[in-house]
């Protein structure tokens, strides 16, 4: 597994691909739910790639970003059925 | 030109989506592995539909993967010995050494439900190779996630990528192998290595000459892989060209990209001090993985397959000392196996 993460203090619009992950042969582009500004990156990811499954939440963390619309953000984040706005 | 009613059309009578189908021939090795870049826009644009590139280089070459580095991957006296043409392709996967007696296949298609990208897409897409071999009584048959073998043993190899908005499936098949040449190709940590390689190599590579006693028919293996497509559901595929728009982004684009440093040596992140120093697959589970030994005094070996530790050895600092195998069972061996299982073996 390889991850190659977004540079910090880019500005990504949406859509476009921010960082390449490869598991089982397969490189896949990843892109930001909405455009924004790439505060920082965990560096310690594309030493230990694995650490996005293993704990996604923790160590596994991608990156930190300063949407450039909120709104349109979180229009494109994904609700629970049934969680109120 | 590709006339409009073929992009996104259907042939009369079918509910399947037409595949442009180009046949590239005989090319530069940077046509054989990277001209479907140029496709890919294209096909994400909806310009032309998707498209199946076939080809072969008429040199030897090695294309590393996306995520590798040349320095790092390629030996540079068997490159510079071979005059080998030395690539970085966008898709995944480890070094491969590429020859005439190979045939390219690539698959440039566009984003869809049903075929999203990813390693999903592997057996829809690889069943045309592997139904292509069968037809020339050759049995193949996939070993996920993205091999085609024949009795264990590798005949075809592929890896994915996307690219400027459309997905890739780029693979070969071997019409010979040689299992020499894709071992030296490979920089190793320590010339006592070289040897082991080439053993594993030879064990878990074929070629489809070796498999039918007979050089490959190659006309006959593309239109197998073509007529193989309306089969899986995957669509029909009709002779198409390449277009101008295609052709001045290849020479404009994709070869000056090709050719310049900063992409062929991508920066590698520093591993953590418990990952191995070289990580080698030689074919689906099948691989090495190289340590440096806890004291430093050396490095230890594992081949494995998967997770599975199958052989034990150590090496000295003397770069021309041989393997000493652990025995199975001993403290080297448990050690070496539990670093394995550490960091998820081939993984």
């Amino acid at each position: 597994m390889y991850v190659r993460g977004p540079r910090p203090g880019r500005t990504y619009s949406a859509a476009r691909a921010v960082m390449t992950l490869e598991s089982e042969k397969c490189v896949q582009q990843q892109v930001l739910p909405g455009s924004g500004t790439i505060l920082e990156s965990n560096a310690g990811l594309e030493a230990e790639p694995n650490a996005i499954n293993r704990d996604p939440y923790g160590r596994g963390w991608v990156c930190r970003v300063r949407p450039s619309n909120a709104r349109a953000l979180e229009a494109a984040t994904e609700r629970p059925p049934g969680a109120g706005r | 030109m590709t006339p409009r009613s073929m992009i996104s059309g259907r042939v009369r009578g079918s509910k399947l989506p037409v595949w442009r189908v180009i046949d590239l021939g005989r090319c530069e090795p940077v046509r054989a592995v990277a001209f479907a870049e140029a496709v890919a826009p294209s096909v994400a644009r909806g310009q032309v539909p998707n498209t199946l590139l076939f080809s072969q280089t008429n040199r030897s070459c090695a294309s590393v993967g996306f995520h590798q580095s040349v320095e790092e991957e390629i030996d540079p006296d068997f490159a510079r010995r071979r005059r080998l043409s030395v690539l970085r392709r966008v898709e995944g996967g480890g070094t491969v050494y590429l020859d005439p007696d190979q045939l390219f296949y690539q698959f440039v298609y566009a984003d869809t439900a049903a075929h999203p990208g990813g390693p999903a897409d592997f057996p829809a897409f690889l069943a045309a190779p592997a139904e292509a071999l069968r037809s020339m009584r050759i049995p193949a048959e996939l070993r996920l996630p993205s091999d085609i073998v024949v009795g264990g043993r590798k005949v075809s190899g592929n890896a994915g990528g996307d690219w400027e908005g459309a997905h890739l499936i780029t693979g070969d098949i071997l019409g010979r192998a040689d299992g020499r040449a894709m071992a030296d190709l490979l920089r190793l940590p320590h010339r006592g290595l070289r040897a082991l390689l080439r053993r594993e190599v030879a064990r878990w590579m074929t070629s489809s000459e070796a498999e039918a006693g007979v050089r490959p028919d190659w006309a006959r293996l593309k239109e197998g892989i073509v007529g193989a497509l309306p089969k899986l559901g995957v669509g029909t595929g009709v002779p198409g060209m390449v277009t101008e728009r295609e052709e001045k982004r290849f020479r404009a684009e994709v070869v000056p990209r090709h050719r310049s440093p900063a992409w062929l040596r991508p920066a590698v992140p520093v591993p953590s001090p418990n990952s191995p120093v070289r990580r080698i697959r030689v074919a689906g589970p099948h691989g090495i993985l190289v340590f440096r030994s806890p004291d430093r005094s050396g490095m230890t070996v594992a081949v494995v397959k998967g997770r599975r530790l199958r052989k034990a050895y150590r090496l000295g600092t003397d770069p021309d000392a041989l393997l000493r195998a652990f025995r199975p069972g001993s403290a080297g061996w448990r050690e070496l196996a539990r670093r394995v299982l550490e960091v998820g073996g081939l993984e």
